[in-house]
């Protein structure tokens, strides 16, 4: 094939490419060289039917509609590479056969019925290919399949009856998302698309991320929530419908297929009435997808993603179905106050008074650092902002955090230390280009699945080497060139093994160390206790395995590391951190594309609830509260003075609260005491606060510990920006209305501020997040040239954004962010973990994320289709400790650590050996900080959540599997390399339309109607 | 003191959530919803409203009817036919229909003003009219007309 297998998040350089001229209808034209022919011909407007290309795809081949002629003989043009000189023909008559050929092919495989079709909504491709070729009638009638439609996934419908296996959704599974479950058997009498092989979706590994659907030319794979909701007439009875098809093809023999298409394009015109498309971006994890929702009043009836710059086609299964939650009926509409032993429903005006009234009396008595504030990574980076204002500006206090203390922060730490600025240093581009990526403690294909498809895709296609690093055999680790199983809370050991052995071999990078990198000798005396025995005996990594490592970085040339919680939340997540960035610096691996640390933000927008200030140490753009400069600066604009010390961080908050020294909590957008490890300690401290207010979507488990509790709009009825993973700031608009009472956060923020300030003077008056995002650009240089207007649909920034507007895709491509603009290694030593295991406590018990889950569930529990496939937690045990303790799936057991204790059920699996034990967070009925305890990171006080040793105790009682038949766990991929077109060429009834005298089909004619 | 307390959040009503919509309507909308007002009291003095409103109300029900009688080979050939007269005439200039009927009109008022004692005409001057330009002339449409018809029903 000429053309295939793009990245799909780098853009090429401009310069890399040769520009050559060719003959495009006799006319002198040009393209880049090797670039397919079907983009030069989009690109200046000579389009040809193209029905399987889709760009972001690449060539599928299988529709054969894009037929032109190339220096005299029919090519595809998807597949044909640009080249000097070439004589290309769009027009020709041979051109035009070989194009209505193939396409009448196509109609025999699907039943044009576009004014009763959901799908028609003017981006049908077959719809629009039809009108395109000004196709009169079919000559092929329409066959039937010998299939039923296939209901048995929750989100969505495969009609084997309407698909034209075009393999584009083959493609996408196979090549993009790389989940590689759908295929098509062109052997067989009726091919069909399949799923592991079979022809049930329900079961089989596929992850309903949604690309097929996304990719889809036509109907045959459609969401389910779009079905009877989208046109004037799709919600008719089915046997109606299908009289209202059949007299439409008993009539069309008189009129073509001309006037029926008009009618179906005015139908979809008139859908514009009624269906809204509306930008939006993820508000699940920290890829930071972007797409168009579409909506039909408050139903949401699909996700269409498309031009999004960090996921382009890509979505995975929350981003794409689990948006129930908006329109959830036990959303919060109204303020409540506690009232004696419930909460009663109450006015705003009640609800602020009291809030005001209680602040007001404990700042009063106890002086301002007596309330605290817990921002959201959930929230827009405009919520951020306005919260750690109305912190320091309105009560004069410091104590703000967010939940990035309880993940990210550690990683920040490791990277300030070292490289001055704690983000990753590229963007998903640098990820999916670089020859080596070492992924340690990160399930990334199950917390950022769609970062994941383009590790995966260059691993599959572009010879991308893979190192995963983990405790439990996870995708990524089965799909590794090298899969490392440290013990756990050894990382650093073999971190720095690494870098010793790379030391002493030769192989790292001492003049990028000499010309960019400070205290390399203090460094290189901390490598000295990190031998490659040493490392094998504290690890259980072999020897053999941490050489390879070294002699892997130094083979490719451009190495990624990615990480997350596996590193982060360990009492020595800080050093951890520090060591992969030590590492990276010692082998050159800065300042270029396809290389850097990432970080992998697990939220939506815990890169931007930092970024904004919401930290008891900094204000937006990471400047320091104590630094006096930027403090006067922040105190002219705001018209107050303002708190000079560091302030107290989520621990440090509960700490106080046992203390006496913190009254009062308000809690927007989080829930504590689930996501807050040592949960028994939480609770305690709440039940110990005079006042707290928590500000949600749902009534989470934290508000059941409030005093008044505040009704918040999610994202989909807000405007407002999030950062993602890669620093890249992003618009999200309103679609949706607040619902009942419920208002954006900003809104309810700055109602609060106002009822605080005396002054009228300093009174808030922000009508809109854009007016927050110029007070940010005014105060913080690294958004200073951050605007609205700049982010307008899919742009993005990624900070630093300079006063232009230029923006920083990579950062260090000049120097590093430090005043001699050089790097510094910082030593870090190895400590033992908090815990280990011990004669009662004799189990590691290992937590973390789960695909189709989020968080503790507050929003993908609400999902009707992800709670059909995963409806409760589990435990997983490896096959040799159940049969050691005599365990099967289903058997209860009791967990139980010094903190606490909880019940769950077993799934035996090999994901985990020996003691190794995995538990999903996502649950709040018996949740496992229940058990976690009080250690945390030594640098940053991020819980130790996986430093965690329990006790296991079986109990009588079984019940059924915990994982549904219809799991994805459950199924068996089928990996092939795309759609496998060539096994179609080789049916005996198919030759290259155009080809042969009777692919002249006389009833087509080509004049417009 | 705080201690947790459960609590079951009421189930969103639909109906307030439009009352509060409706409440903000007249004032987004008030120019339009006085001609709405109005369109409604006359289409309702019309009796218009009514039968819009079981229309509406049986929108499935008359849709499934109406398909259930028009996919009917009968209905269906009836629509294909129609179109195809539709075509035929479409495919006249109307200059030249217009001629024919202007010239037709004479001799078809004559006939129907015919009074049955009226002299029959004789051979000699029927085949004198047969033999005009005029008649020669009408004679070729409907023998061209008849040798079209032939060849379709080949």
């Amino acid at each position: 094939m000429a053309v295939q297998n793009h990245l799909l998040n780098s853009t090429p350089r401009p310069d890399s490419r040769e520009f050559v001229d060719f003959t495009l209808n006799g006319q002198p034209t040009g393209g880049f060289l090797g670039e397919p022919l079907v983009d030069v011909l989009n690109r200046i407007g000579t389009r040809v039917p193209q029905v399987c290309y889709q760009p972001q795809l690449g060539a599928i081949q299988t529709c054969d509609t894009c037929m032109v002629e190339i220096d005299g003989k029919l090519a595809r043009s998807c597949s044909a590479a640009v080249g000097a000189g070439m004589v290309v023909s769009t027009h020709t008559d041979h051109v035009d056969v070989a194009q209505r050929e193939a396409f009448d092919r196509i109609l025999e495989n699907h039943l044009l019925y576009c004014t009763v079709c959901d799908n028609n909504n003017g981006n049908c491709t077959i719809h629009n290919t039809t009108g395109d070729l000004d196709v009169k009638h079919q000559v092929r009638e329409y066959k039937h399949k010998p299939y039923r439609q296939d209901l048995s996934n929750p989100f969505y419908r495969y009609d084997p009856d309407q698909c034209i296996l075009c393999g584009r959704c083959v493609e996408a599974c196979q090549n993009v998302q790389v989940n590689e479950t759908l295929t098509i058997d062109w052997t067989a009498a009726d091919p069909r698309v399949l799923w592991d092989g079979g022809e049930q979706i329900a079961g089989s590994s596929c992850v309903s991320c949604g690309h097929c659907i996304s990719v889809c030319p036509c109907n045959a794979l459609m969401e389910k929530s779009m079905i009877g909701h989208t046109g004037y007439f799709t919600d008719l009875n089915p046997q109606t419908l299908d009289d209202m098809i059949k007299i439409v093809k008993d009539v069309e023999p008189s009129t073509g297929y001309g006037p029926i298409l008009a009618l179906s394009e005015t139908e979809a015109d008139m859908r514009e009435l009624k269906v809204k498309r509306t930008k939006t971006v993820c508000t699940y994890c920290g890829v930071g997808c972007s797409f168009d929702v579409w909506t039909r009043d408050r139903h949401i009836l699909k996700i269409e993603p498309g031009p999004g710059p960090a996921n382009g086609i890509s979505t995975c299964v929350k981003g794409k179905f689990a948006w129930d939650f908006i329109n959830s009926e036990d959303r919060l509409t109204h303020p409540l106050i506690r009232e004696g032993d419930t909460f009663r429903q109450a006015t705003w005006d009640e609800a602020l008074t009291l809030i005001a009234t209680k602040f007001s009396q404990i700042k009063a008595a106890h002086g301002p650092d007596a309330l605290g504030f817990i921002a959201s990574s959930k929230c827009t980076n405009e919520e951020s902002f306005l919260m750690q204002k109305l912190a320091r500006a309105v009560i004069g206090t410091n104590n703000i955090d967010n939940c990035s203390r309880y993940c990210q922060t550690p990683a920040s730490m490791g990277l300030q230390r070292t490289v001055g600025i704690g983000a990753d240093s590229g963007t998903i581009a640098d990820i999916e280009q670089a020859k080596l990526i070492i992924c340690v403690g990160t399930n990334t294909s199950e917390s950022h699945p769609v970062l994941a498809t383009r590790i995966k895709r260059s691993h599959k296609l572009h010879g991308q080497r893979l190192i995963v690093a983990d405790l439990r055999k996870h995708e990524m680790a089965e799909r590794a060139d090298l899969f490392l199983r440290p013990r756990p809370s050894t990382d650093p050991v073999w971190l720095n093994a690494v870098a010793k052995y790379s030391l002493d071999n030769g192989m790292a990078k001492l003049d990028f160390v000499d010309q960019w990198v400070n205290k390399f000798d203090d460094y290189k005396a901390s490598l000295e206790p990190f031998t490659l025995d040493f490392a094998e005996r504290t690890t259980g990594i072999p020897a053999a395995h941490i050489v390879q490592i070294a002699e892997e970085i130094h083979r490719a040339g451009t190495t990624c590391i990615l990480w997350a919680m596996g590193v982060t939340q360990h009492c020595g997540g800080s050093d951890t951190s520090t060591a992969i960035s030590n590492l990276l610096l010692l082998t050159g691996n800065y300042m270029r594309p396809g290389t850097g640390a990432y970080p992998l933000r697990g939220h939506n927008n815990v890169q931007g609830a930092s970024d904004f200030g919401s930290m008891p140490d900094i204000f937006s753009g990471y400047q320091k509260v104590d630094d006096e400069q930027v403090r006067a600066k922040f105190e002219a604009d705001w018209g107050v003075a303002l708190p000079v010390k560091k302030g107290l961080d989520n621990r440090e908050m509960i700490d106080a609260i046992h203390q006496g020294e913190l009254k009062s909590l308000y809690i927007k957008g989080e829930d504590t005491i689930t996501s807050d490890s040592n949960a028994n300690d939480v609770d305690q401290a709440f039940r110990t606060l005079q006042f707290m207010v928590v500000q949600d979507i749902n009534f989470s488990e934290t508000c059941k510990y409030a005093d008044v509790v505040l009704p918040a709009s999610p994202s989909l009825e807000k405007d407002g920006t999030f950062v993602n993973t890669e620093r890249r700031i992003q618009r999200l608009y309103k679609a949706l209305d607040p619902l009942g009472e419920s208002k954006p956060d900003w809104e309810i923020i700055q109602l609060i501020a106002n009822r605080l300030i005396t002054n009228q003077r300093n009174k808030w008056n922000y009508k809109h997040p854009s007016d927050v995002m110029d007070e940010v650009a005014r105060l913080t240089p690294s958004m200073a040239g951050v605007t609205y207007a700049r982010l307008e649909g899919y742009k993005s920034l990624l900070w630093p954004v300079a006063a232009d507007g230029a923006d920083t895709p990579l950062l260090y491509t000049d120097k590093f962010h430090f005043p001699d603009g050089k790097a510094q290694f910082h030593p870090v030593e190895w400590k033992e973990p908090s815990e280990e295991t011990t004669a009662i406590y004799d189990l590691h018990l290992n937590n973390g994320r789960m695909l189709e889950h989020f968080e503790q569930g507050s929003m993908t529990r609400r999902s009707p289709g992800i709670q059909r496939m995963t409806p409760s937690t589990f435990l997983e045990i490896s096959p040799e400790l159940a049969t050691q303790r005599g365990l099967a799936d289903g058997r209860y057991v009791q967990l139980k650590s010094p903190y606490g204790q909880i019940k769950v059920q077993v799934l035996v699996t090999d994901r985990v050996e020996g003691k190794q034990m995995y538990m999903p967070m996502n649950t709040v009925e018996e949740p496992i900080n229940l058990l976690t305890g009080s250690h945390t990171d030594r640098a940053t006080h991020t819980p130790a959540f996986k430093e965690l040793s329990v006790q296991m105790i079986v109990l009588p009682e079984s019940g059924n599997r915990p994982l549904t038949a219809e799991n994805f766990r459950n199924g068996h991929r089928t990996p092939q390399m795309g759609v496998e077109v060539e096994k179609k060429w080789q049916r005996d009834d198919y030759h290259v339309p155009g080809s042969r005298t009777q692919d002249k089909l006389v009833q087509i004619k080509s004049t417009k109607v | 003191m705080a201690n947790p307390i459960a609590f079951q959040v009421p189930a969103i009503d639909p109906r307030r959530e439009l009352e509060r919509r409706l409440a903000a309507a007249p004032q987004e909308h008030a120019e339009a919803l006085l001609v709405a007002f109005d369109l409604l009291e006359e289409a309702h003095r019309q009796g218009v409203l009514d039968l819009l409103y079981g229309a509406v109300g049986s929108k499935n029900e008359i849709f499934a009817k109406i398909a259930e009688y028009v996919k009917e080979p009968v209905c269906t050939q009836a629509i294909r036919n129609g179109i195809t007269v539709a075509r035929l005439l479409g495919s006249i200039d109307p200059e030249v229909l217009l001629n024919v009927v202007e010239s037709l009109t004479p001799p078809v008022d004559a006939v129907q003003q015919l009074n049955p004692r009226r002299k029959t005409p004789s051979l000699f001057t029927l085949v004198r009219r047969m033999n005009s330009e005029d008649s020669r002339r009408g004679l070729d449409v409907v023998t061209s007309l008849l040798a079209g018809l032939g060849r379709s029903m080949r």
